[in-house]
This record gives C-alpha cells, sequence and structure tokens, in this order.
C-alpha cells in the first residue's frame, strides 16, 4: 500500500477560509483595484478623506486577518474548526456620523440552528448600535452647535464597529464585538459571544466557574483592584466590596465575560463603567 | 510591452485557477492558517512584480511555486518556527489503525526538515516531478534524489515500517 499516498488525503483536505480566496482575488486584481479606488475617492468630500484613508486599512486588514484555525490538522476528521470571519465591511456616512462596521460572522460549527441564531444576534446588535449612532450623532451635534459651535468646526459622531477572537477549539468559541465611538470624548462598548460548540449554547459562568462562581469571582476582583490600586495610587474604583456582589447578583445587567488563550474567565468592564473613563477597560482574570 | 502583458494574464490566471494548492504548501509550513494566507499574499505581490523574469509562460507553475516556498521559509526564519510541534494529533485516537497510521505518517512529514519537507509535500502531495522539484528548489536532479531518500528513510524510522512508498 502506497502509504504516503494515503496522507495526500489529509493534505488536500487542508481547506482555505473564504477570506483567503477573496484576499488572492483581490491580490491579483490589485493593479485594477487602484484605479477604481481613486475613483471611488472623487465621491469622499473633502473633510472626510481621513476616514477615507482609515478605511483603505481596513479593506487592506480585512485581506490578510479574519480566520482562526488554531488547529487545522484536525480538519479531515472532525470538519473545519469553527471559525469567525468577516461577513462585511461597509461605511456610513453623513453630516452628523460616520461610522465603519467590521461585522463578524460564524460558521463550520456543525450546528446551523446555533450559526443562526449567533449570526442573528450580530445582526441585531450592530443594526441597533448603528442606527442609535444616528440619532446621537445628531444629538451631539446639535449640542455642538448649540454651545456656539459653526459648522466648520463640528467633529461629526465616528463609531468604529470591530470584532476580535478571545479563544476557539473545536469546543469552545469567544469572541468580542468592540464598538468604539467618539466625538468629543471616546468610549468604546465590547459585547462578548462566548459558545459551547458542542451543546450550541451560550457558556456561562456557573458552566465554568460552579455555583460558587458569584463568591469566586467577586473574590479575585477583589484581590486584584487591591493589587492595581497599590502599583497605581492614582487609581480608584466605583466598585467596592460591598458592591461587588451586589453587581454579581444583578441579573438585570449580567457581568460581560470573555475566554482568554489560558482557557480562564476574564471578566470584563467596559471603559467608565467601574472606573473613571482614562483607565480604560477594566479586565480581571478569573483563576479558579 | 505586450509580453509583458500576456504573461502577466497567464499568471494571474494561473494563481487563480490553484490557489487553494498555494494555501496548502504555505500552511505545511506556517502551520497557521492567516500567516499562510499572508506568505500567499506576499508571493502573488512579488510575483505581479517580478513577472518580466518568468522566461517561458510554461514554466509559470514551477516558477510560482518557487516564490511561495521562498516566502514560506522567510517567514519560518523571521518566525524561528523551525521546530514547530501542532502536536495535535497525537493524542487523538483512531479506532482504525490505518486511519490512525496515516496520521501518524502525516505528522512525520510535516516534522521534517523544511528542506526535506519541500520534496516529499511537492513529490506525493502536489504530484511534482523529480526534475520540476529540481526547478522549483532552484538545485539540481541529484540533490533532489537525494534529499527525497533521505526524507524517506527518516520517515521510514518515524513510523517503524519500510512499507511507505
Amino acid at each position: 500500500m502506497n502509504k504516503l499516498k494515503q496522507t495526500q488525503k489529509i493534505y488536500k483536505n487542508i481547506t482555505p477560509p473564504q477570506s483567503y480566496n477573496l484576499m488572492v482575488e483581490r491580490a491579483v486584481s490589485a493593479v485594477e483595484q487602484k484605479r477604481k479606488k481613486t475613483d471611488h475617492y472623487k465621491w469622499v468630500r473633502p473633510a472626510l478623506v481621513s476616514t477615507a484613508a482609515m478605511f483603505a486599512i481596513c479593506v487592506i486588514m480585512l485581506n490578510t486577518m479574519p480566520t482562526f484555525a488554531s488547529a487545522v490538522y484536525e480538519i479531515p476528521i472532525i470538519g473545519e474548526v469553527a471559525r469567525v470571519f468577516t461577513f462585511r465591511t461597509y461605511e456610513l456616512s453623513d453630516t452628523t456620523y460616520d461610522i465603519q462596521v467590521e461585522m463578524p460572522s460564524i460558521r463550520n460549527t456543525g450546528n446551523t440552528d446555533l450559526e443562526v441564531r449567533i449570526n442573528d444576534q450580530i445582526q441585531d446588535k450592530i443594526d441597533s448600535i448603528v442606527e442609535n449612532a444616528k440619532i446621537r450623532g445628531k444629538a451631539v451635534l446639535d449640542d455642538q452647535l448649540a454651545s456656539g459651535g459653526t459648522e466648520e468646526e463640528l467633529v461629526p459622531f465616528y463609531i468604529m464597529i470591530s470584532y476580535e477572537v478571545k479563544f476557539s477549539n473545536e469546543n469552545m468559541l469567544s469572541f468580542v464585538i468592540n464598538d468604539m465611538e467618539s466625538s468629543v470624548t471616546a468610549y468604546n462598548y465590547q459585547t462578548f459571544y462566548n459558545i459551547d460548540l458542542n451543546t450550541g449554547k451560550d457558556i456561562t459562568l456557573a458552566d465554568k466557574l460552579g455555583d460558587q462562581y458569584i463568591e469566586i469571582i467577586s473574590e479575585r476582583i477583589q484581590e486584584q483592584i487591591e493589587q492595581r490600586i497599590l502599583e497605581h495610587p492614582d487609581w480608584s474604583y466605583t466598585l467596592t466590596s460591598a458592591t461587588i456582589s451586589e453587581a454579581l447578583s444583578d441579573t438585570e445587567k449580567p457581568l460581560k465575560f470573555y475566554i482568554n488563550e489560558a482557557e480562564n474567565i476574564v471578566i470584563s468592564f467596559d471603559k467608565g463603567e467601574i472606573a473613571p473613563p482614562p483607565m480604560g477597560i477594566q479586565d480581571f482574570e478569573i483563576i479558579k | 510591452m505586450r509580453k509583458k502583458d500576456s504573461k502577466l494574464d497567464t499568471l494571474k490566471a494561473y494563481i487563480l485557477g490553484d490557489q487553494n494548492h498555494f494555501y496548502r504548501l504555505a500552511y505545511s509550513y506556517t502551520k497557521n492558517s492567516d500567516d499562510a494566507a499572508d506568505v500567499v499574499q506576499e508571493a502573488i505581490c512579488k510575483a505581479i512584480e517580478k513577472v518580466h523574469t518568468l522566461q517561458n509562460e510554461a514554466y509559470v507553475k514551477t516558477w510560482f511555486y518557487r516564490i511561495v516556498i521562498n516566502e514560506s521559509l522567510n517567514y519560518l526564519r523571521k518566525n524561528n518556527k523551525y521546530s514547530h510541534k501542532e502536536g495535535v494529533l497525537e493524542n487523538a485516537s483512531y479506532e482504525d489503525k490505518d486511519v490512525a497510521e496515516t496520521f501518524t505518517l502525516f505528522n512525520a512529514v510535516s516534522e521534517l526538515e523544511p528542506k526535506l519537507r519541500t520534496v516529499i509535500i511537492l513529490r506525493y502531495y502536489e504530484d511534482l516531478k523529480l526534475s520540476e522539484i529540481a526547478k522549483v528548489t532552484d538545485s539540481n536532479l541529484n540533490t533532489v534524489k537525494s534529499r527525497l531518500y533521505k526524507a524517506l528513510d527518516l520517515l521510514k524510522i518515524t513510523i517503524g515500517s519500510d512499507d511507505i512508498e
């Protein structure tokens, strides 16, 4: 038997993600693309040239970035590892807002219901961010005008939606959608997705940390807060030992978390959520 | 510049048609999807830029394979990943003994040193002739043969069987 020929089957099963084929097409037609882009720029008003340039960067990133397969050699046995990939990127702009979206989507989980559910959630989430942004963009501009700003000085409401895979293997998938908003001030809102690929359900803190998860988390967060304040005496948190458990038990507003590369739970607070905004996103790794 | 245009068209058509081959080839070095895509992208850019050095359109395949492999090796050099091990399959168990053996052999191939791996991949996975491999690797036929035999010997030792071809 020709054993090496047998192994060729495994080799041939290495399948590139769709984004790869997209990249190849773009790279091959790079010359034509350049020409088209120049045409495109003509439509962009001068004030927005810098964002248009940023959009070009996004496109280039898309060419090289999105896939993610830590264990592609498993492909022949269990099918492709679940992937988060860029479903589409688009840009919306007006005098009051400027929105760039890099929308993720999941596939190859072997569970179509799950994919439909998550991808619908993502779509809804992004739609609502975009809708909201349009309204707030208008409000922010009205404020600027009311406080004596002139048309030329106006800062449009700028939004960039992107995503990042935090952890992925054949059993679990964890990723975040970042909603970066800025006009006069900048904010970053995160939406996490943690999926158990075997059951198709969302992973809960109790799944990973057991029934005592509230105690465990509040203890770990307190320790880390104390540590951080020691290291940075000027830092302060609105979360105190008294309010941590309270915040944890608030079912209306569940804690946001993701799974990091070490497969640990990381509780993540948005900028300004539990500390002054300049301290940025506050992450707490929970080692059981 | 008519001739260059025709070369460029040949190259583009070839790349589009065989793109998944390049991904696999790059992947066997990078063992990472993103990096494989980067390697191929770099190779495409270089190839388009240097298409005038392609002397005969009939050799577009070996010419482009060579660029992909050089880019892959560059990647390994930059990232110092010669001894990178995936080890994913080693822990897996299979009911079927033949399947298990096939995976062991496949893993063994992917752990050969890059020069030997290149010869095995091109010969057995990409079905190139030895003379074509010589062109791709820019070496003479005897070198290719000796690398091939050395690689086969190593593989036989790894899986403990003579019966691999």
